[in-house]
């Protein structure tokens, strides 16, 4: 499932698809949340990304971020607490 | 075979080229980075970090290409996956290669993160990572 979600989350970064479009690969309903977390110099940082109906997700560790993609500052931890909740993380399995 | 009944080849990558990848090809030839194992140990070995024991898996999905996700530490620290984009030029392999290093060291002693504040936390040290290593790699080698 891991690799649903890294494969949903490649078209849409690189297509600038809107969450809304999104269909969750667990839950099967529409509706992802993702955002970049990272450094506004380098724009390099990771992408977490969750359903918000079944509340679960993956996070890209490391991720180059498109010019223009929302995003928030590493150090910005009120809005990092706002905007991204505590979503059950998939893993990939071996 | 040479004269003196010694084989003339020097190991056995020599005698097996076809399995010594220096370029990429195809969907993957813009990549200047080759994709092998035996590639990406080396980089590792110049720049001193360390990936003794753990597995590295490289995920050559195309659909992965130009998403600029370059790489992923399992939540029990045994398996790194490089992705296609970590290939893209020497630094980007260092960097991800360095930051991943650090998420396995964090994942072994504190386990995998159980909020997104300390996913944060991690992804902060991993970033920290990626500076010293690619300073010394910049220092040793002339960023070539």
């Amino acid at each position: 499932m891991f690799y649903d979600w890294l494969m949903l989350l490649a078209n849409a970064v690189k297509n600038n698809l809107p969450g809304e479009a999104l269909i969750c690969p667990e839950c099967k309903h529409k509706g992802i949340e993702y955002i970049y977390i990272g450094d506004p110099e380098t724009r390099v940082g990771y992408l977490p990304a969750w359903c918000k109906n079944c509340n679960k997700g993956i996070r890209i560790c490391r991720a180059m971020i498109p010019k223009n993609a929302k995003m928030i500052e590493y150090g910005d931890l009120d809005s990092i607490k706002k905007i991204v909740p505590n979503f059950e993380e998939i893993y990939p399995k071996d | 075979m040479a004269p003196d009944g010694k084989s003339s080849f020097n190991d056995v990558n020599e005698r097996y080229p076809l399995y010594r990848q220096k370029k990429n090809s195809g969907v993957f030839s813009k990549l200047k980075e080759p994709m092998t194992i035996e590639h990406v140990k080396k980089v590792c070995e110049d720049v001193g970090i360390g990936y003794s024991g753990i597995k590295i898996a490289i995920i050559d999905a195309p659909g992965l290409k130009g998403s600029g996700f370059t790489g992923y530490t399992y939540p029990d620290g045994n398996l790194v996956a490089l992705y296609l984009d970590a290939f893209i030029n020497r630094e980007a392999l260092i960097r991800t290669l360095a930051h991943e290093r650090m998420h396995v060291m964090q994942v072994k002693l504190y386990g995998p993160p159980q909020n997104s504040l300390d996913g944060g936390a991690f992804e902060n040290g991993s970033k920290q990572a990626e500076v010293d290593w690619i300073d010394y790699y910049h220092n040793i080698y002339g960023g070539k």
